[in-house]
């Protein structure tokens, strides 16, 4: 991918610690997000996501190792570089009795926008994010969806490069969660884009890279495609035959397909081959072929595609929400 | 600015929230309603409120002219000469039997029996020779202590002892300096003594409503959002800190709006009056930081800002006279307990500026009491809210 090279890192952690007391919510973190890219930040509850992104916007000062942005240790660099991250915190972060309106502007006049520009920007951001209709509505008289939507037009009124966005997708009715999902995937490209989120598919069809962090450790960081490649169960591929199969060719069949996928087996009595590998899904064709060779004829083919899911089961061992 | 536009953002959402505005900008004019009903409808002079009984026993002194000087009866006489607009101070009764005396003082018939010891001239005559050095003259003043006529007879009486010795003798031993009376004050009513109290008692709501305000930013965690803006701390204290002083430019003149329209006697500067409102709401704020520094919730705000409250009003002496607490003298003057709570020069301020017509110069001490010790609460708020609250950690 073109994001990827190390001219292009715009952020970066090494070795970044943090305890509380006796436990280590994030331990030696080393990252590198790419300018543009849809950064997906996985892990469970406590698994130190929330720290991390806190040690990246700087609200939160490590132990050890150093966070940069564009090479600039994050402490050390003033306000106007800061002000290129906009974080988008899980919890919802509103002043209750100010409206959409006044809650963006005072932001963007918070960021140094003057109050024309703010005033701009905050119409904009309403219109993008369908909430021109309650401009003038105060925060606490929206509805959970709205407000999580406004939440995230917050993080964004200042224009910056890189936004950081902590579970936006939580407590969502569905209609919102389509608009924020759209909203991201207009953002990809645009600008770098950190997101965590439980939902393993928002980030399997939003992120570029995963990372997945669990007791505060980096486990696996790459991108979904890889991932689910290469961790996890596999794909699971079913074969429903046209005939039933004499065991002696089944016999055959399993063992021309058994170099290509980790597990295969043939169910006599429904003559179906299921076939379990990462990427199997890759290797259909060749089995397809084996099956052609030894005369078999191959009838409903069922798909079960590894999931950035199972990769995260292999990883924690538990699932995402637990 | 990035402070005008915090202070514009806390001032919307105070304004918004009607039981805070109400709480500081309806309720000091309440006050003034109830104290107004208590103390000042009947538009009676203090002197029928304020009795004293004075048993004089001075058995005055030989001038070299071979006359008799009653230093004591001269001091009877001013008080009962003291006026304002044609009405006495005090209702003098001179007494013979001081048995009696204290009968009517238990009966609450009076407010306080002064005793003149026969060697009062002696002693004056020998402290003005001394300059204050050699002896003290004494007066003994009977009342019950628990009695409220009791106390503020003694506040006004005070003033009025000093003028009298300062005037004869340039000597102030044993004077209480707090009440400097003017001549004027005939009309003066509990009611227009209560007023600056009054006043201040609202701007140190100041005190609960900061602490909420900085707990609810903190626990909603727009605090955060607004440290990882380009805003400053400094423009954050700053910007909340003048919505408060806002609210105490509003608050003042609705409060001595409301006290006038119920009859107060103003005689000063309302600019002036505003200045030292403005000056005890830094106090307030700084106390509202260091309130907010310990509390988790609105609720722990609220319960701690009153705790706040109650020593900063009422163990002032904002709203009533306090009886005398001296701990130390400075130059001329007796430094109370009171007298560290910014509270007590706050509202000693406005009752001087508006009673009396008094002067920046003339207010000059509690003006610069007030200022300092505005400083030092602010100052202490700040710096444990930045890093309690402020501080990355």
């Amino acid at each position: 991918m073109g994001l990827m090279n190390m001219s292009n890192v715009v952020l970066k952690t090494e070795g970044l610690t943090k305890r509380y007391g006796d436990l280590v919510a994030v331990a030696d973190l080393t990252l590198e997000i790419y300018r543009g890219e849809v950064f997906g930040f996985l892990g469970p509850n406590g698994a130190g996501k929330t720290t991390s992104i806190n040690m990246m916007c700087g609200l939160l000062v490590p132990d050890t190792g150093t966070v940069t942005i564009d090479g600039v240790p994050i402490h050390a660099a003033d306000d106007v570089l800061r002000a290129r991250v906009g974080v988008c915190p899980q919890e919802i972060v509103l002043w209750e009795r100010l409206t959409c309106l006044e809650q963006l502007q005072f932001m963007g006049e918070m960021y140094s926008l003057s109050a024309k520009e703010a005033h701009q920007r905050a119409e904009m951001l309403l219109e993008e994010l369908d909430l021109v209709e309650k401009r003038d509505t105060q925060a606490r008289k929206l509805s959970g969806g709205l407000q999580r939507r406004l939440n995230v037009a917050m993080a964004l009124v200042h224009d910056p490069e890189i936004v950081i966005l902590d579970e936006p997708e939580v407590g969502l009715d569905p209609q919102s969660r389509v608009k924020v999902r759209e909203y991201i995937q207009s953002l990809a490209r645009v600008k770098t884009v950190i997101l965590t989120t439980h939902n393993m598919d928002e980030a399997d069809r939003l992120a570029d890279r995963v990372a997945i962090i669990d007791h505060g450790k980096l486990l696996e960081l790459d991108t979904p495609t890889v991932l689910k490649k290469r961790v996890g169960e596999g794909d699971v591929v079913e074969i429903e035959l046209e005939t039933t199969v004499d065991p002696a060719i089944a016999g055959q069949v399993e063992a021309a397909v058994a170099h290509m996928v980790d597990q295969v087996h043939m169910d006599h009595e429904t003559s179906t081959l299921t076939v379990r590998a990462l990427n199997a899904v890759g290797a259909l064709a060749s089995i397809l072929d084996a099956l052609e060779k030894s005369g078999v004829q191959a009838g409903e083919v069922r798909v079960r595609e590894n999931t950035l899911e199972d990769v995260f089961i292999q990883l924690t061992g538990r699932r995402l929400r637990q | 600015m990035k402070a005008l536009v915090i202070a514009r953002k806390t001032l919307r959402e105070l304004l918004r929230e009607r039981m805070t505005a109400g709480l500081m900008l309806i309720f000091p004019v309440l006050l003034v309603g109830f104290y107004y009903v208590a103390f000042g409808q009947t538009e009676q002079g203090l002197a029928k409120y304020l009795s004293i009984l004075v048993l004089n026993r001075d058995s005055g002194i030989v001038t070299s002219d071979g006359e008799r000087w009653n230093i004591g009866q001269e001091l009877v006489n001013l008080m009962r000469e003291a006026e304002f607009e044609g009405d006495p101070i005090f209702n003098v009764t001179e007494v013979e039997d001081r048995q009696g005396a204290e009968i009517t003082l238990r009966e609450h018939k009076a407010s306080l029996l002064m005793e003149i010891p026969s060697d009062f001239s002696d002693n004056f005559v020998e402290a003005l020779q001394s300059e204050g050095i050699a002896s003290s003259a004494e007066l003994i003043l009977n009342g019950a202590p628990e009695s409220g006529d009791y106390t503020f007879a003694r506040s006004m009486l005070s003033g009025l002892l000093r003028q009298f010795t300062f005037g004869a003798a340039g000597w102030d031993e044993s004077v209480d300096l707090r009440y400097r009376f003017v001549p004027g004050t005939g009309t003066m009513s509990d009611f227009d003594f209560g007023v600056g109290g009054i006043i201040i008692f609202g701007i140190t709501f100041g005190v609960l409503v900061t602490a909420e305000v900085m707990v609810r930013e903190d626990l909603s965690g727009t605090l955060q959002r607004v440290r990882l803006s380009r805003a400053s701390a400094f423009d954050l204290l700053l910007g909340v800190s003048l919505a408060m002083m806002l609210i105490a430019v509003i608050q003042v003149p609705i409060t001595l709006g409301s006290a006038l329209a119920m009859g107060f006697h103003n005689n000063g500067s309302l600019l002036l009056v505003l200045g030292i409102g403005l000056l005890m709401s830094l106090a307030s704020i700084g106390v509202g930081l260091i309130v907010a520094c310990y509390s988790r919730t609105p609720g722990d705000a609220t319960n701690l800002a009153s705790v706040a409250l109650v020593p900063l009003v009422f163990l002032s002496e904002a709203m009533y006279p306090m009886p005398d607490l001296p701990i130390a003298t400075i130059g001329n003057r007796t430094i109370q307990i009171y007298d560290l709570l910014p509270t007590t020069h706050a509202a000693e301020a406005i009752r001087r500026v508006t009673i009396f017509g008094e002067g920046l110069t003339d207010i000059a001490f509690e003006l610069v009491a007030l200022s300092l010790m505005s400083a030092v609460f602010l100052a202490v708020g700040v710096a444990l809210y930045q890093r309690r609250r402020l501080r990355v950690g």
